[in-house]
């Protein structure tokens, strides 16, 4: 595996902030929703994440089979 | 344990068995140590990790572990501490890093082939040392077993019979001359009226990572363990669809918060 995954704890710091905010938007906004729309949004977050999975899994393939050691 | 079998070995012993998998362990570069508890039953554990690797989720580890039942019988099971718990070690990194979860969900594939690969070579070990294949059946957890890791926590699993402590029951046949208990039907989906919260209640982080290695869409593409062009351009166009769609559902207040959570996401997504 690469070393491009070391963060330092700066940097922690900084993702846990963007993560907490993002969280925090997101229960906001969940309250809002209908079931139609909350419903929605959930298949639309999830292939979303399965989308960013997918070119994670490109991405190593062309480094080289990072996953495959 | 994530995965179980029962095996009709053909008058292989369990012992036997349990070296060919070390070996087939050892062959694939992890390190292997066996032993045999007072009940009889037989580990291997297999190991193949670094640190990093750990982190993200993506450590190898697996405990192969044969426990006999009667002559010519024996129930394998594959599990651990690691095995099958890809997503809670990828939610240990997501504190750090979200997207590194997405990896976990990269991880659990790739140990699910392990899981298959591990099962064929047993079954091909058999037929050579006998010349005949295996019958196998799969190992269904009883109720104490609820936390087993692929299934819906609302799917209702049949009690143990009195005094039967093993942990599984045969799918197909009964074991140790047992009936097998009944399957219990899986709930049609509009009679699960709950709306499920976007947020996990122990962990209080949202879901939608960890939900990737059950989604249609991701085990699909990854049937052949490469991601293509036209997938990632399929998957593009289906968010793209998704969004449009939601976004006709909502006001203007709402959209301009989904536009700030969308942008969020890309922000943690970049700093990968």
């Amino acid at each position: 595996m690469s070393e491009e995954y070391s963060t330092t704890p700066d940097e922690q710091s900084r993702m846990s902030e963007q993560i907490n905010k993002l969280n925090n938007l997101l229960r906001d906004f969940e309250t809002t929703l209908n079931d139609q729309q909350h419903e929605l949004l959930t298949r639309l977050f999830t292939e979303r994440a399965v989308l960013t999975a997918m070119r994670e899994q490109v991405k190593s393939s062309q480094q080289g089979g990072a996953y495959n050691e | 344990m994530s995965n179980a079998r029962f095996y009709d070995t053909k008058g292989v012993t369990p012992q036997e068995l349990a070296g060919s998998v070390s070996e087939w362990f050892r062959y694939q570069d992890f390190d292997t140590y066996m032993y045999t508890d007072p009940n009889g039953r037989i580990f291997v554990e297999a190991h193949r990790q670094n640190f990093i690797r750990s982190i993200l989720g993506l450590s190898a580890a697996l405990n192969v572990v044969f426990t006999p039942q009667g002559e010519n019988r024996v129930l394998v099971e594959l599990g651990g501490a690691l095995w099958g718990d890809k997503i809670v070690a990828g939610a240990v990194g997501f504190f750090l890093f979200p997207p590194l979860i997405v990896t976990a969900a990269i991880g659990a594939w790739q140990q699910g082939q392990l899981d298959e690969q591990l099962f064929k070579h047993l079954s091909d070990y058999i037929f050579s040392r006998t010349g005949q294949y295996p019958t196998t059946s799969m190992a269904m957890p009883y109720a104490p077993y609820t936390n087993y890791p692929v299934t819906p926590a609302y799917y209702n699993y049949p009690a143990a019979p009195q005094g039967f402590d093993q942990g599984y029951y045969s799918y197909g046949y009964a074991p140790d001359g047992q009936s097998p208990p009944p399957a219990t039907a899986w709930p049609q989906p509009d009679s699960i009226t709950q709306k499920a919260s976007w947020f996990d209640q122990e962990s209080m982080q949202n879901i939608f990572s960890a939900s990737v290695s059950r989604m249609l869409t991701w085990q699909k593409a990854m049937e052949d363990g490469v991601i293509n062009s036209d997938e990632l351009q399929s998957q593009e166009r289906l968010v793209a669809d998704l969004q449009k769609q939601t976004e006709d559902t909502l006001n203007t207040e709402q959209k301009i918060k989904l536009a700030e959570i969308l942008q969020e996401m890309t922000n943690l997504e970049s700093a990968a």
